[in-house]
Parts: structure tokens; C-alpha cells; sequence
């Protein structure tokens, strides 16, 4: 029998951010990474994607919480539903403690242990439903539980059973279906992600600035005292274009989610439209970084996913009147044209760019005027059925 | 010294690992991750095993048997990276904050470091053995040109960047030894050092006698021993066996440094169409 040819969606962005640090290490300096020999400006994939998977989950109305706090969100449930706090509390307790996740008692400044505030010692990542879920699984025991014990330390045992809070644990909605869920201790619990995010990293060599900055107080201010200021330091910031890369493997998605291709198509689309319009949030209030890529190509390929990162192996250099955003672009272009001479345009199902540029660009496919018009044509071509064949 | 007889040649295909970021775990546990300074054993075998649709559970015995030589084009550098991971952790368990000390509530975090080769570029000879089943070379080039899901050189953030797959040949080491290089030319009268790395003996390397530095070993011998060789990636019974390590440092001519980006891209696209053979590509 004939199979649909597996189908990846790569997306790349040229994207210029100006003076932002929208991802640091532990020192709060500007990651960074070589590449081709100079040094760049780099966002963790780990990052954006959490700003994808923020953008997603608005978007689509459909979120999901990562926490170790699963039993606490359900007790403030309880208590909004009307049970008694310290019922809640211990129900909450119970829920958290049913599952195969060992767990450990919460301290209040690790000194006086707080019974009922049971945290699962690792993640749980769970459609935000699962806390109804919980709640009523709580209220069909809820006599059960009226007659328990408080769970006091790491080796009590749960008087809920394991195996329905486990399903609610191996539950799952779009955003987990896309980005997957890594949990060891739930048989059957992990979900790889059908989405691979690269690190953004600028198209050209970048500086780090240091910005030294004083606050001014305000009191001594006001008598003329200028002699000090209430506070001195420097944080660390730089500014580039940045290229974005990421693929969406359809034929995992689709087995992710099972569900209609109407439902595929709607979870693809959430993705690439937050993938477009998402920015790490980092030192948002003192940069205001938000802006929109300059290019965005998108590509369907039916044999293999390709990243056009070593566009800019050879560092960009700026345009003669400055700027990195257009010499991107051209270099992004030129490389899709040298990647498809060699690797042949067949697997090519369908190719497509929107961009602020004006002049054409050869290499990247049909030119659409807005992000959505592109999306549409590209899922269009990705979710056609192909003829003679089932899916 | 006396001129040996040159090995016989072997059939073979050819891979291109090279991306802005690479990690070939090794040692890694819980919150450090490392990376080995060359492509592992376990991590190429395991990004056959993906392009085959291979899942962890299924078993790699056929894809144990092939033998890999590595070429370093560039070594690159290594690449710390914070990752913090969650919240609503113990405060003793937090990140340490800059006053030195621990954050509480809800702006707990769990600190983690990944190690990545930035930077590097790596050629690979993929060999058979006498235990490799007929036709694994050709069924796993087919599975790179339609993977059946993304590959990623060691960790899922490092996508490959260009074509994968070189081709095939029945003199694979030859090429190995003359493929073009993604570097820029050295310098005049610089004759920069090629490491070449392998699970077996390197003197079989076909070296013209131009590119053999003065005091350097044939790699005949081990060089040491690495924990890379897979037994299983099923996920409660992960398993790696040690090999020996051999090592070889050339000196491959200037002219076989092409740059970087779209001008090595052209250069090793004439070099693959004039001298590798294009496996037939089956859409699976």
C-alpha cells in the first residue's frame, strides 16, 4: 500500500532586533555562540520556544501548565469549589502523591516543613483541563479522603488510585503534541515533539555593549545634592539580524494528534504563526524589542528538512549605506538557489516568501503579500491528499 | 622507509555533519550535558537509526557493524550553555542570584548546562564490515535522502545544515582524503593539521606521499579508547560498550579549503556530482 510521502514544513526567518538582550546566562550577559569564525548573537532555541509555545497557546485558546505544583493547583480549585481549606489541601496532597512521580514536602525556608504541599520531583507538563480533571477525580473520593491521613513525608502513600490520576497525567492537547513532553516516571507518558527549533543567531559578526546606567534619586535630586546618584551598574545588550529556523515534521504531528486534518491543519498553522510572531520576553521593559522579521520563507519538502544557517556561515557584510537586514536576505536567497542546484527542486512541493522587501527574490518561490496568505498556501500544498495514494 | 602496498579499496558512503551547533554526548548525566570533540559512534549510528525510522526500542545490531572515519574539517569550539529549566523548586536546590544568594517562591529555577561544538564541520566514511548485512549501505543512504524523521547532530536544537548525504563510491577513503574542506585557504606556507579519527587502524588511508607529515604516526595503533559504541538505545537499557581509538593527522593541500556558505556549497556540489555516485532515492 501506498504511504503519504512524509512531509516537513521548514520555516526561515531574517529577523532584525535592535538593542535587546532577549536571552541571557547566568552572569545576565548576551549568549552568544562562533560561527564561521566570528562571534555572533545567539537566542537558545530552548528559549524561543518558550515564547512559541506562549504565543501558541493564546492563539489557539489552548494552553498547558508545566509544574511541579500540580497538587497546590488543584486544592485552590477545591476551595473555589467549596470545600473546606485543610480538605483541600489534603486532597491536593493525595492527587499529587497517586502517580508513579516520587514527590517531597514543600519547607518554608527549609525549616519548618509544611504538610499537604506536596511537589512531584519532576514536571509534570499537562493540558490545563487536567486540573478539572484532578478536581473531579478528588470529589468522587471525597469521602475517602475526609477519612485520611495528611501526607507527611516522602514515603506516605496516596489513598487515591494511581491509575486514574496517571491518565490524567498522560493526557494530552495541541501544544503537547507539537512540542512533546519528556516524563520518565508515567509509563507512556512521553511524547517526542513533532517540531525541531534551531538557535537564532545573527547574520554577522555582533558586539556586546555594555550599557552603564545610574539611577537618579529623586530626594537628593530635588536639593540640588547631584554629588551621587541611588544606584549604579551596567547590563549587557547587543543588536543584529537574526536568522530563525525551525521544521514541523507533518507525518509525527499527524501522529501526535490523531484528530481531523482539519485539526492538523489548525495545530501547523498555530505553530508557524507563532514561530512568526513570537519574541523572548527578556529585559522587554527596558528594550522594547517587539518587532516583525523582515523575511520569511517557507518551504514543503517531501524528503528531508533543510536549514539554510550556513547562509550566513560567511558572515554577512553590511550594505554600503549600512544595514544587515537586505544583504541577509540576498545571501539567504543565493544559498537556496546553490542548495537546490545540488540537492534538485523535486522534493520541493511547494516554496513561498513574504517580506518588508520590496525587490524581487529569486530562489525562495512565489512572493505572498502577508504572513497569512503564505501559511495558507503552504499548508494548502502540505495537506493536499496526494493522488493514488492514503494517508 | 619503504613505499607500502596501497590498501584495496572499499566501497562506502560519505556524510557531511556540519551545522552551527553540534553535541555528541558522552559522559552526560542529569544537569551537565557534554559533547565529545568529533561525532561519537552512538550519535551517528543513532542518526541512521532515526533516518531509518528506528525507534529506541528497535535494535541496532546491523547499523553496530558499520565502521566510521572521521574527518575533522573544522574542530570548532566549545559552546557552554545556561538552561534553566521550571520553577517551584526548594530554594536550596535554586540558581545562586548575583548578591549570592537563593531565590525563593515562584521565582525558583533549576540551572543546567549543555555543551555544544560550535563551529565545526565534520566528512564521515561509513564502511562496511564482514558482518554488515547485503545492502544496510544502501537502504541507510536511501533513509538519508528521506529521513523518516528530522535529523539533528546530537541534540534536537542542532539541525544539519546542507546536503547530508554525499553520495556512495567503491573508493570511499579516497575521497575522504579529497573532498573539499569547508575553511577558508590557510595562509601561505601554512599547512594547517587534518585530524582523521576512527573504530579501526588508519594506516589503510590511501595518503598520497605529498600530504605525510614528517614525524607523524600511521595511526596503526589505538590512540586510546572510547565509551561510544552502542548496544542499545532502548530507554531503560541504554547501553555502550567501549572500542579502541585511532588517530591520524594529515596535511591536506591548500587548494582543497573552499570557504564557507554558499562557496563551498557550489565547490562540494561539482566535487559530488563529477566523482560520487548519487544512491537512488526511495520516497518512502
Amino acid at each position: 500500500m501506498p504511504t503519504a510521502p512524509a512531509r516537513f514544513i521548514d520555516i526561515h526567518v531574517v529577523q532584525s532586533v535592535p538593542f535587546a538582550n532577549l536571552n541571557r546566562d547566568d552572569t545576565n550577559s548576551v549568549k552568544t555562540v562562533q560561527y564561521g569564525n566570528t562571534l555572533r548573537t545567539r537566542v537558545s532555541s530552548q528559549s524561543w520556544k518558550r515564547a512559541i509555545r506562549g504565543a501558541f497557546e493564546q492563539q489557539v485558546g489552548d494552553a498547558a501548565l508545566r509544574t511541579r505544583r500540580i497538587g497546590e493547583r488543584v486544592t485552590k480549585l477545591l476551595q473555589e469549589r467549596g470545600w473546606p481549606v485543610d480538605l483541600a489541601e489534603r486532597a491536593g496532597a493525595h492527587l499529587a502523591a497517586a502517580s508513579s512521580i516520587k514527590f517531597e514536602l514543600a519547607k518554608d525556608g527549609d525549616r519548618q516543613q509544611i504538610a499537604n504541599k506536596v511537589l512531584t520531583n519532576a514536571m509534570v507538563y499537562v493540558p490545563e483541563a487536567a486540573v478539572v480533571e484532578l478536581a473531579d477525580l478528588a470529589q468522587e473520593h471525597r469521602e475517602t479522603l475526609e477519612s485520611a491521613k495528611d501526607i507527611k513525608k516522602p514515603a506516605d502513600k496516596s489513598v487515591l488510585p494511581k491509575e486514574p490520576v496517571e491518565r490524567v497525567l498522560r493526557s494530552r492537547n495541541g501544544v503537547i503534541n507539537l512540542f512533546g513532553r519528556m516524563l520518565a516516571e508515567v509509563d507512556e507518558a512521553g511524547v517526542d515533539g513533532a517540531v525541531q527549533v534551531a538557535h537564532a543567531m545573527t547574520t554577522h559578526p555582533t558586539d556586546v555593549e555594555l550599557d552603564y546606567f545610574s539611577a537618579v534619586d529623586d530626594v537628593t535630586a530635588v536639593w540640588g545634592d547631584s554629588s551621587g546618584s541611588g544606584h549604579m551598574g551596567h547590563a549587557e545588550f547587543s543588536a543584529g539580524t537574526f536568522y530563525r529556523y525551525a521544521t514541523l515534521d507533518l507525518r509525527d504531528l499527524a501522529h501526535n494528534a490523531g484528530g481531523t486534518p482539519q485539526e492538523l491543519r489548525e495545530l501547523a498553522h498555530g505553530f508557524l504563526q507563532a514561530f512568526i510572531t513570537s519574541l523572548p520576553q527578556a529585559k522587554k521593559n527596558s528594550t522594547a524589542a517587539h518587532t516583525i522579521p523582515d523575511l520569511v520563507h517557507v518551504s514543503v519538502r517531501s524528503d528531508r528538512p533543510l536549514s539554510y544557517a550556513a547562509a550566513f556561515e560567511q558572515p554577512v557584510s553590511a550594505a554600503i549605506e549600512g544595514g544587515y537586514g537586505a544583504p541577509s536576505r540576498e545571501a539567504l536567497a543565493g544559498y537556496a538557489r546553490a542548495a537546490n542546484t545540488m540537492l534538485g527542486t523535486r522534493h520541493i512541493l511547494t516554496a513561498g516568501w513574504t517580506s518588508l522587501e520590496t525587490k524581487t527574490l529569486q530562489g525562495l518561490g512565489e512572493r505572498h503579500d502577508a504572513f497569512d496568505d503564505l501559511l495558507t498556501a503552504a499548508l494548502d500544498a502540505a495537506l493536499a491528499q496526494p493522488s493514488g495514494s492514503a494517508a | 622507509m619503504t613505499t607500502t602496498a596501497r590498501p584495496a579499496p572499499e566501497e562506502g558512503i560519505l556524510l557531511r555533519l556540519a551545522g552551527p551547533l553540534q553535541s555528541w554526548g558522552r559522559l552526560s548525566h542529569f544537569n551537565e550535558r557534554d559533547t565529545a570533540h568529533f561525532p561519537t559512534r552512538s550519535g551517528v549510528i543513532g542518526l541512521l537509526a532515526a533516518a531509518m525510522g528506528r525507534t529506541r526500542e528497535q535494535h541496532i545490531d546491523d547499523l553496530a557493524t558499520l565502521t566510521l572515519t572521521v574527518r575533522i574539517d573544522r574542530p570548532g569550539v566549545p559552546l557552554r550553555d545556561l538552561h534553566t529549566v521550571g520553577g517551584g523548586l526548594p530554594a536550596r536546590a535554586t540558581v545562586t542570584t548575583a548578591e549570592g544568594k537563593k531565590r525563593g517562591g515562584d521565582t525558583t529555577t533549576l540551572k543546567t548546562h549543555r555543551t555544544y561544538l560550535s563551529d565545526a564541520a565534520f566528512t564521515i566514511a561509513l564502511t562496511t564490515t564482514s558482518d554488515t548485512p547485503e545492502g544496510l549501505l544502501r537502504e541507510t543512504a536511501a533513509a538519508l535522502i528521506h529521513p523518516r524523521w528530522p535529523l539533528f547532530l546530537g541534540r534536537r536544537s542542532c539541525p544539519p545544515e546542507g546536503p547530508l548525504l554525499l553520495g556512495s563510491s567503491d573508493d570511499v577513503l579516497h575521497h575522504l582524503l579529497h573532498l573539499p574542506i569547508a575553511a577558508r585557504p590557510p595562509r601561505a606556507g601554512h599547512h594547517p593539521d587534518v585530524t582523521f579519527t576512527s573504530d579501526r587502524p588508519l594506516d589503510r588511508l590511501p595518503v598520497p606521499g605529498a600530504l605525510r607529515t614528517a614525524n607523524a604516526e600511521d595511526g596503526d595503533m589505538p590512540a586510546g579508547q572510547i565509551n561510544d559504541h552502542p548496544a542499545s538505545f532502548h530507554p531503560q537499557r541504554r547501553s555502550y560498550r567501549a572500542r579502541p581509538a585511532y588517530q591520524r593527522i594529515l596535511r591536506l593541500p591548500a587548494d582543497q579549503y573552499t570557504g564557507l556558505g554558499t562557496a563551498h556549497l557550489n565547490t562540494l556540489g561539482s566535487y559530488t556530482a563529477e566523482h560520487l555516485a548519487q544512491p537512488e532515492s526511495s520516497p518512502r
